[in-house]
């Protein structure tokens, strides 16, 4: 089933606005892992690695589980398919495996919450590298995501000719009509 | 993603047919993604192997929080969700 026009804008622009609210907010968690590894003020320190549990559950899961909806609606309901065209294919795996490895990692924001919390750990134990690296990746692969999105490399999947050739076929005998 | 094209495997510029980008010949981004993709997830596999897991105390990068963070949680009384430091 393929959307209508005005049906069809509505979806990109929800797409669009959670997987660049996504992208923004992984930006956002990087500058605080920075800030928790370089600050020199212990509180702040300590504060930067309790907040990020939070707010991962209140931005980051919820952006990253909306953008992969509204791209699999993007995708299911429009002709371009999500097994037609190898750059939707590698935006889905992109943000399958990025919100599978998010989910996970919210047990290592719990752990580094709960020793940002303990009043007797030291700031060196507090301080961790783990969430600007880990911000780091998740930058590059939605930056990819983005790039896929705009560009749109030319290339179809097995599937996605056989489906075209279909398409043509049924259109040349005037069973399809033409878009 | 963005809007739909008139056809589902046309040029947005010109209508021109993709027909050169059949099965058989597969584009070379996509050989150079799968090629990428495949050594990043055999890093990982041989980085988990080498360092015995994965968790927060695998990145500190000499920050200091490998043996403090575990001394430290238990020390204050908060045991450590079971598999946090693998």
């Amino acid at each position: 089933m393929i959307m209508p026009p005005r049906l069809r804008k509505f979806a990109l622009t929800a797409h669009v606005t959670t997987s660049v609210g996504w992208l923004g907010a992984v930006t956002c968690f990087l500058a605080l892992s920075v800030i928790g590894l370089t600050s020199q003020d212990p509180p702040t320190v300590r504060g930067v690695y309790q907040v990020m549990k939070p707010a991962a559950w209140l931005v980051l899961v919820p952006l990253a589980l909306a953008a992969l909806l509204t791209g699999l609606i993007q995708s299911l309901f429009t002709t371009w398919g999500l097994f037609r065209h190898y750059w939707v294919l590698f935006k889905l795996l992109i943000n399958v495996v990025a919100t599978v490895v998010l989910l996970q990692y919210m047990e290592t924001f719990n752990v580094l919450a709960g020793v940002a919390a303990d009043p007797r750990a030291d700031l060196a134990s507090v301080r961790n590298a783990s969430p600007a690296l880990h911000a780091t990746l998740a930058l590059l692969l939605l930056l990819v995501a983005v790039v896929l999105a705009i560009y749109k490399p030319r290339g179809m999947t097995r599937y996605g000719w056989r489906r075209q050739h279909d398409l043509r076929r049924r259109r040349n005998h005037g069973v399809v009509p033409a878009q | 993603m963005d809007d739909v094209p008139p056809l589902p495997d046309t040029d947005d510029d010109g209508g021109k047919e993709r027909g050169a980008h059949r099965p058989s010949g597969t584009p070379r981004w996509v050989k150079v993604f799968a090629i990428v993709a495949v050594v990043v997830v055999l890093l990982l596999v041989i980085h988990s192997l080498l360092t015995g897991g994965h968790g927060p105390s695998r990145h500190t990068g000499g920050l200091g929080a490998q043996a403090p963070l575990a001394s430290v949680t238990m020390e204050a009384g908060h045991p450590l969700p079971e598999g946090a430091l693998r």
